[in-house]
């Protein structure tokens, strides 16, 4: 008989998952105009921790719902949902910056924030270590007001 | 099927605005509920959905003649928000006049472009 933490399924995922290591990110506000900024700060805690490409991004993010019909198959009609990014801005970041506050503007052009069921537009801002496998990140969503 | 001339006062808005709207008859027919209704309407390539809608409720319930004439109000919601583009679908505000008949309904559709605050 085995005993240890349940097992729901989810290995070899479950097993590699990490959440932010030797870092952390903190906004100075969760909402804003189009044409407004926000300072995010990221402060670095243990930069032996952090191996890979290391950089903060400000994204919107695109979802919608499409239909697909299958007439000649077998294959139920069903409801897919799909994103892409539609802005996204990435900086770089320096893990031997203890701390390090960057001002990201929102352009006055850039998409609304919109939750909705068939279309929305999502923003985020991620603070992320980028390496092959599994990237570090914190992430914090955002809501651009028109 | 009845058609309606469906017209209003302005076609652009400000969040918290009255929309004034009319309505003729130009082909007749019976109606169990004429009403508008003004959507934020989310499109992509499959769907038409809308979930903010202002709604007169019915206004008119019985025969349409040609000739016939009806005025209505509807008001844009103080946090409505403007129309957008994405590369996979696009947000913009409807105003549908419905008419409520045996089979298929009767509709009349005009864009409204409400303004960013």
């Amino acid at each position: 008989m085995t005993t240890g933490p349940p097992d729901f399924g989810f290995a070899p995922v479950a097993n590699q998952f990490r959440g932010a290591e030797g870092f952390s990110l903190v906004l100075d506000r969760y909402e804003l105009r189009r044409g407004e900024s926000l300072v995010a700060t990221v402060l670095v805690t243990d930069p032996s921790a952090i191996t890979g490409t290391f950089e903060l991004g400000l994204v919107c993010t695109e979802r919608w719902a499409d239909y697909h019909h299958h007439a000649r198959s077998d294959m139920h009609d069903h409801r897919q949902t799909y994103e892409e990014p539609i802005y996204q801005w990435w900086l770089p970041l320096d893990r031997n910056q203890p701390r390090t506050d960057l001002t990201l503007p929102v352009v006055p052009e850039a998409p609304f924030s919109h939750v909705g069921s068939a279309l929305s537009f999502l923003w985020t801002v991620t603070a992320r270590d980028r390496r092959s496998g599994f990237d570090k990140l914190e992430r914090h969503d955002l809501t651009v007001l028109p | 099927m009845a058609v309606f001339d469906l017209r209003l006062r302005a076609y652009q808005a400000k969040p918290g605005d009255t929309l004034y709207g009319w309505v003729g008859i130009v082909q007749g027919g019976k109606t169990r509920g004429l009403e508008a209704e003004l959507r934020y309407v989310e499109e992509t390539r499959s769907y038409d959905e809308a979930n903010t809608i202002v709604t007169t409720g019915p206004f008119y319930v019985g025969p349409l003649n040609p000739g016939q004439a009806f005025e209505f109000t509807l008001q844009v919601p103080a946090d409505a928000k403007p129309a957008q583009n994405g590369n996979h679908g696009r947000l913009y505000w409807q105003l549908d006049l419905k008419s409520d008949e045996p089979g298929f309904d009767s509709h009349a559709r005009v864009g409204v472009e409400v303004l960013a605050p």
